[in-house]
C-alpha cells in the first residue's frame, strides 16, 4: 500500500526516460514507455494485493508543502482510489500496446503520454484538493500537444477546444476550491478539513461553491450540454490518446465530483440533484440518438461515450451509496470498454484501411479480414451494451437501481438510454463489419490488410479480461468500494448534508 | 533661509543610507571614463565592469538586507527606508543584471556604441532603487522622470531601425503627457493640503506622503485631493500598461530593442506595482471608496484588454506586450486587495519575482532567436527550436508556461496567492473576470509552444525547412537561462525563504 505513491513517480521517471530513449530510437522510447507503465500498474496491484477495504483512507505520504496557506503534500487511498489507479495502469499499458507503431517522435509521444498517466495516479491519489488540483492541470497539459501533434481529423481544432473546456472547467474548480478556503479562514486546503469548515456555511455559500466545483469537475467528466468538446477531441486524438481520454481523463472529472464537490458541499447536492440528474438523462439520450446517425465509426464511439459518462454522473446525482458504487464501478467499466472500441476504430480498422467511413467500411467484409478485429468489436459492443457476463452489466444495473430509490422516473428515463446504447452499437457493429457488398466477393480488396500485430492483440486480450472478470466477479471491486462509500463524510452526503 | 535650517535638513542626510544608489552611480560615471581611458580593443571591459558593479550592489543590499536604517525618513523625510523598499532594490537589481545579460547578447550585432546603454541601464536601475523608496511626491517624481528620460533613450536606442524610431517617438509623446497628468495630480494634492505645521513645530508640506495621508484621513471627502489621487494612479497606470493607458505598448514593445523590452516589461512595470503600493498603503487608505472601485475597473479592462488583444498577435515582443498587458490586470487586482487584506502587498511582490524569472528567461530565448531586424520577431521564427536547440526549446516552455499559470510551475503560485488575496477581500466579479482571462491566455501561451516544439513547415517543392538566424547560447547564456529555469519551477515547489521576506499571510 505504501509503495503506491511510487506509482506516480514512476510515470513521470518513465516520461523522462522515454524522451530519452526516443533519442536514440523508437523502439527503445516503446520499451522504456512500456515498462514504466508495467511498473506503475504492477505497484497499483500490488497495492490491492494487500488491501484491506475495512480500513477506509489509509494515508500514503503527508509531508508540509507550503505551510503559509496549509497546503500539504497529503496523498491517500481508498477503495474508490484503488479501483481508479488500477484502471489508470491497465488503461496506460494497453494504450503503449495499442501505439506500438508510432514512429514519428516516439520519445516525445511516450514521454507525454507517461507524464499524462503520473497526473492522473497523482489526481487518484490525491487528499489535498491543492494537491489534487495541481496533479488535475499537470494530466490536462500533455493532452494538448497529443492531440495536436499525433492526432488525425481537425487535431488543431479538437485539442484547443479540448483543452479550453478543460481549463475552464478546472478554472471553476478553483474559484470555488479557493472560495471555500478562503471563507473557511485559510487554513487549510485538506479534503476533510474543508469539508469540516464548509458544514458550517451559510446554505447559499454551499449551494454556490458546489455549483462552481461539480461544474468545473463535470465539465471533464462530459455533463450534457457541455460535452461537445469530448467528441471533437476523441475523434482528433491519436488512439492511445482517445483511450486515454475516455477510458481515464473523464473519470478525473466524474472522481473530482465524488471526491470533492459532494462530500465538501452536500447541501449543494441535495439543492442541485435534481439538475444534475436531468441533466445526465439528457446526455445519455441526447449522446446516444446522435451517436445513431453518426457516419464517422470513430464520432459514435466518441459519442457513445458521452451517453456511457451521463450513467456516472447519474449515479453520483441520486445521492445514495447504492447508486454510487455503480457509478465507480461503470468508471471502470467504461475505462476498460471505451478503451477497447477506441483501439478497435482508431488503430485496428483505420491504420489498415484508412477510411473511417462507415459507408466505406460497408463495403467490406471486414469480419473476413480483420477476424480478430471484428470479434474483439463485437465482444466489446456487448459490453458496452450492457449485457451480462460484461462489465458494463452490474455497473448500470447498480445505477439503475439506486436511482430507482431515489425516483423511479429518472431510472426509467436512463434505461431508456440503455435501449438506445443497443440500438446504436449494433447498427456500427453491422455497418462496419458485416457490411453487405453489393458487387460480392469480387470487390474485396486486392491487397490483404496487413495482419493484427501481437502487441495489438495483446492488448486487445487485457482489456477484455479485464471486462470479463469484472462482469462474472463485479464484487472483486465493489467489495473496495462500498466500504469507501461509508465513511463518515459520505455518510453526511447520503444524508443530504443534515448531521 | 537661515544656515539653521539648512543645517536641520542636513542632518537627516545620511549618504550610507544610499550607498547601493550611489555607487551604481559612480558606477555609470565610471564607464564613461573607462571608455575614455581604455584602448578600444580592452572595450570587452565595459559590460563586465558593469555587471560586476551590479552584482557587488546586489550581493552588499543582500547581506545588509535589514539595514540599520529600516523605518526610518533620510534626507529630510524624502526617502523612506522599508522592507518593500529592499525587496524593490533586489527586484531591480536583479532585471538590471539580466538586461544586461541580454544586452551582452543582442547589443554586439548593431554597430550601436555599448558604454552608453549600460551607462544608462546602471542609471535607470539607481532611480528605480530611490523611487521604491521614495517617501515624497517631490522625490517620486524626480525618481520617476529619471526613469523615464533614461527610457526614452533606450527605446529608441537602435537608431537605424525606423520603427525603433517611431516606438521612441511614441514613448517620449505618451510618456511626457502621463508625466503632467500626474504632475497635475500631485500639483492638485499639493494645493488641497498645503502646508502644515506639525505638533513638534516642524512645517510639513503637502508633497510629503505623511502628511497627505493625515489630509485625507482627515477630510476623506475633499475633493481636490481625490482628484489629485486620481490623477497620480493615473500617471502610474501609463507605466504599468493599465487599460486605457496601455495603447503604447504593442508598437513600443515591438520597436524597442529587445533587452530594452525586457527592462521595460519587468523593472518599469515593478515600479509602477511599487509606488502604486506604497500610495496605497501608506498614502491614499482612506479613499478606498473610491479607489477599490476604480482600481476594479481598471484591473477588470486591463485583464480582458490585454488577454484578447494578445490572441491575434504574431510578433512576439508585442504578444509580450499585451500578454504583459494582461498580467498587469492581474497585479492591480492584488493591489485592489490589498486595502483590506495586507498580505496581499506581499502576493504582488511574489507574483511580481515570478514574472521576472519567467519573463526574462522568455526573453533571452527571444534574443537568441531574434534575426538581423531586432523587431521583426515573428511567431514562425520559432519552428523546429525545440529540435534544432533543446535547450531554448525547454527554457521557453517553462518560462512561458509560467507565465501561463501551469502549476506546478512559479507563475501558477503568483496567480494563486493573489486570487486568493482576492478572495478574502471579497472582490469576486473581478476575481471571475481574471480567471477567464487565465483560460484565454492558455489560447496563445500554447501556441507559442506549440510553434516551438512542433511545427516543421517545409516552403512547398522543398526538402530543406527555411533557414532562421539563431544563435546558440554560450555558456554564460546558457547558465543564467538554465538558472531562471531552474529557479522557476523550484520556486513553484518550495517557496518558503521568499514567502517568509514579502510577509505573505
Amino acid at each position: 500500500m505504501s509503495l503506491l505513491p511510487l506509482a506516480i513517480y514512476v510515470s513521470f521517471a518513465g516520461a523522462l526516460l522515454a524522451l530519452a530513449a526516443g533519442a536514440h530510437s523508437a523502439a527503445a522510447a516503446r520499451w522504456t514507455a512500456l515498462l514504466g507503465a508495467l511498473a506503475g500498474w504492477g505497484l497499483t496491484l500490488a497495492a490491492a494485493g494487500g488491501f484491506v477495504p475495512a480500513a477506509g483512507l489509509q494515508t500514503l505520504t503527508d509531508v508540509a508543502w507550503i505551510p503559509q496557506l496549509g497546503i500539504r503534500y497529503h496523498l491517500a487511498a481508498d477503495g474508490i482510489s484503488l479501483t481508479l489507479v488500477v484502471l489508470t495502469g491497465l488503461a496506460a499499458v494497453a494504450g503503449i500496446l495499442f501505439s506500438w507503431n508510432i514512429g514519428e517522435r516516439a520519445g516525445e509521444f511516450f514521454a507525454l503520454y507517461l507524464a499524462l498517466i503520473g497526473g492522473v495516479y497523482g489526481v487518484f491519489l490525491s487528499a489535498d484538493a491543492f494537491v489534487l488540483f495541481v496533479f488535475y492541470e499537470i494530466a490536462i497539459v500533455p493532452k494538448y500537444f497529443l492531440i495536436a501533434n499525433w492526432g488525425s481529423t481537425n487535431r488543431e481544432y479538437g485539442a484547443m477546444k479540448l483543452v479550453l473546456y478543460s481549463f475552464g472547467g478546472s478554472a471553476l474548480v478553483l474559484a470555488g476550491l479557493l472560495w471555500a478556503y478562503a471563507a473557511g479562514g485559510g487554513q487549510s486546503f485538506a479534503l476533510d478539513d474543508l469539508a469540516a469548515t464548509a458544514a458550517h456555511f451559510p446554505r447559499g455559500q454551499q449551494v454556490g461553491m458546489f455549483a462552481l466545483v461539480f461544474l468545473g469537475f463535470a465539465v471533464l467528466a462530459g455533463l450534457f450540454p457541455f460535452h461537445t468538446w469530448a467528441p471533437t477531441g476523441h475523434v482528433a486524438a491519436p488512439t492511445a490518446a482517445s483511450m486515454l481520454l475516455a477510458g481515464v481523463v473523464m473519470k478525473l472529472g466524474a472522481y473530482g465530483c465524488l471526491r470533492v464537490a459532494m462530500p465538501l458541499f452536500p447541501i449543494g447536492l441535495a439543492y442541485w440533484q435534481p439538475v444534475i440528474a436531468w441533466l445526465a438523462i439528457a446526455g445519455i439520450l441526447y449522446a446516444g440518438f446522435v451517436a445513431l446517425v453518426q457516419e464517422d465509426f470513430k464520432f459514435v464511439i466518441a459519442y457513445s461515450s458521452v451517453s456511457h459518462m451521463g450513467f456516472v454522473l447519474l449515479g453520483l446525482a441520486a445521492a445514495n451509496a447504492t447508486a454510487a458504487a455503480g457509478a465507480v464501478l461503470q468508471m471502470f467499466s467504461h475505462g476498460v470498454i471505451a478503451g477497447l472500441l477506441f483501439a478497435v476504430v482508431g488503430r485496428m480498422v483505420y491504420e489498415r484501411t484508412h477510411t473511417r467511413q462507415l459507408a466505406d467500411l460497408q463495403v467490406q467484409p471486414l469480419f473476413r479480414l480483420l477476424p480478430f478485429a471484428a470479434v474483439t468489436f463485437v465482444l466489446a459492443g456487448l459490453a458496452s451494451m450492457g449485457m451480462p457476463g460484461f462489465s458494463g452489466f452490474p455497473a448500470e444495473l447498480t445505477i439503475l437501481i439506486g436511482t430507482w430509490r431515489v425516483s423511479p422516473v429518472w431510472a426509467i428515463a436512463a434505461a431508456g438510454g440503455v435501449l438506445v446504447a443497443a440500438a446504436f452499437t449494433l447498427r456500427v457493429i453491422q455497418l462496419s463489419f458485416f457490411g453487405t457488398n453489393p458487387a460480392g466477393a469480387a470487390a474485396a480488396p486486392e491487397h490483404p490488410l496487413p495482419p493484427l500485430t501481437l502487441a495489438e492483440k495483446s492488448g486487445a486480450v487485457l482489456l477484455l479480461a479485464a471486462t470479463i472478470i469484472v462482469g462474472l466477479r463485479p464484487d472483486l471491486l465493489l467489495d473496495w468500494i462500498t466500504p469507501a462509500l461509508q465513511s463518515p463524510l459520505m455518510q453526511a452526503v447520503w444524508k443530504g448534508g443534515t448531521p | 533661509m537661515t544656515t539653521d535650517l539648512l543645517q536641520a535638513a542636513a542632518a537627516s542626510n545620511h549618504w550610507l543610507a544610499i550607498a547601493p544608489e550611489l555607487i551604481l552611480g559612480c558606477a555609470a560615471l565610471v564607464l564613461l571614463v573607462l571608455e575614455m581611458a581604455l584602448p578600444r580593443e580592452q572595450h570587452g571591459w565595459i559590460p563586465r565592469f558593469a555587471v560586476l558593479a551590479q552584482t557587488v550592489v546586489l550581493a552588499g543590499v543582500l547581506l545588509n538586507f535589514e539595514t540599520r536604517w529600516l523605518g526610518e525618513t533620510t534626507f529630510g523625510g524624502l526617502l523612506r527606508h522599508s522592507l518593500p523598499g529592499q525587496i524593490g532594490r533586489v527586484f531591480f537589481l536583479l532585471s538590471s543584471l539580466l538586461v544586461s545579460f541580454l544586452a551582452s547578447v543582442c547589443l554586439p550585432r548593431t554597430r550601436m556604441p555599448r558604454t552608453e546603454f549600460y551607462h544608462l541601464i546602471l542609471v535607470v536601475t539607481a532611480a528605480l532603487m530611490l523611487l521604491a523608496q521614495s517617501n515624497s511626491f517631490v522625490m517620486l517624481f524626480v525618481a520617476l522622470e529619471t526613469v523615464t528620460v533614461g527610457f526614452y533613450i533606450l527605446v529608441s536606442y537602435f537608431r537605424d531601425n525606423p520603427l525603433t524610431l517611431e516606438a521612441g517617438l511614441k514613448y517620449l509623446v505618451l510618456g511626457a503627457l502621463s508625466s503632467a497628468i500626474m504632475l497635475f495630480g500631485i500639483v492638485l494634492l499639493y494645493g488641497a493640503v498645503g502646508r502644515v505645521t506639525g505638533a513638534d513645530g516642524a512645517v510639513h508640506t503637502g508633497f510629503e506622503f505623511g502628511t497627505v495621508a493625515t489630509f485625507l484621513q482627515n477630510n476623506p471627502g475633499n475633493f481636490l485631493a481625490t482628484a489629485g489621487a486620481l490623477l497620480v494612479l493615473s500617471g502610474v497606470a501609463f507605466k504599468i500598461g493599465a487599460f486605457p493607458f496601455q495603447i503604447w505598448i504593442p508598437d513600443v514593445y515591438q520597436g524597442a530593442p529587445t533587452p530594452v523590452t525586457a527592462f521595460l516589461a519587468v523593472a518599469s512595470k515593478a515600479a509602477g506595482f511599487a509606488v502604486l503600493l506604497t500610495l496605497v498603503r501608506n498614502v491614499f487608505p482612506p479613499l478606498a471608496g473610491v479607489l477599490v472601485p476604480v482600481l476594479s475597473l481598471l484591473a477588470a479592462a486591463t485583464i480582458l484588454f490585454g488577454n484578447l488583444a494578445a490572441l491575434t498577435q504574431r510578433n512576439t515582443k508585442r504578444l509580450m506586450g499585451l500578454s504583459g498587458v494582461s498580467h498587469a490586470g492581474y497585479l492591480l487586482l492584488g493591489v485592489g486587495a490589498s486595502f483590506t487584506v495586507p498580505w496581499a502587498a506581499g502576493a504582488v511582490w511574489f507574483y511580481l519575482f515570478t514574472y521576472l524569472l519567467a519573463a526574462m528567461a522568455v526573453f533571452g530565448v527571444m534574443a537568441y532567436c531574434a534575426g538581423a531586424d531586432d523587431t521583426a520577431q515573428d511567431l514562425d521564427a520559432y519552428e523546429r527550436l525545440a529540435k534544432d536547440q533543446p535547450l531554448l526549446g525547454a527554457v521557453l516552455a517553462v518560462g512561458v508556461g509560467s507565465l501561463a499559470g501551469i502549476p506546478p510551475l512559479a507563475g501558477f503560485l503568483g496567480k494563486l496567492l493573489i486570487f486568493i488575496a482576492a478572495f478574502e477581500a471579497h472582490l469576486y466579479g473581478l476575481l471571475a473576470v481574471a480567471i477567464i482571462g487565465v483560460v484565454v491566455s492558455i489560447y496563445y501561451y500554447f501556441g507559442w509552444i506549440k510553434t516551438a516544439f512542433f511545427v516543421d513547415w517545409h516552403p512547398p517543392g522543398t526538402t530543406e525547412p527555411p533557414a532562421f538566424s539563431r544563435s546558440a547560447p554560450g555558456w554564460v547564456g546558457a547558465a543564467t537561462l538554465v538558472l531562471l529555469t531552474l529557479a522557476t519551477v523550484l520556486l513553484g515547489f518550495y517557496q518558503a525563504p521568499l514567502a517568509g521576506w514579502l510577509a505573505l499571510k
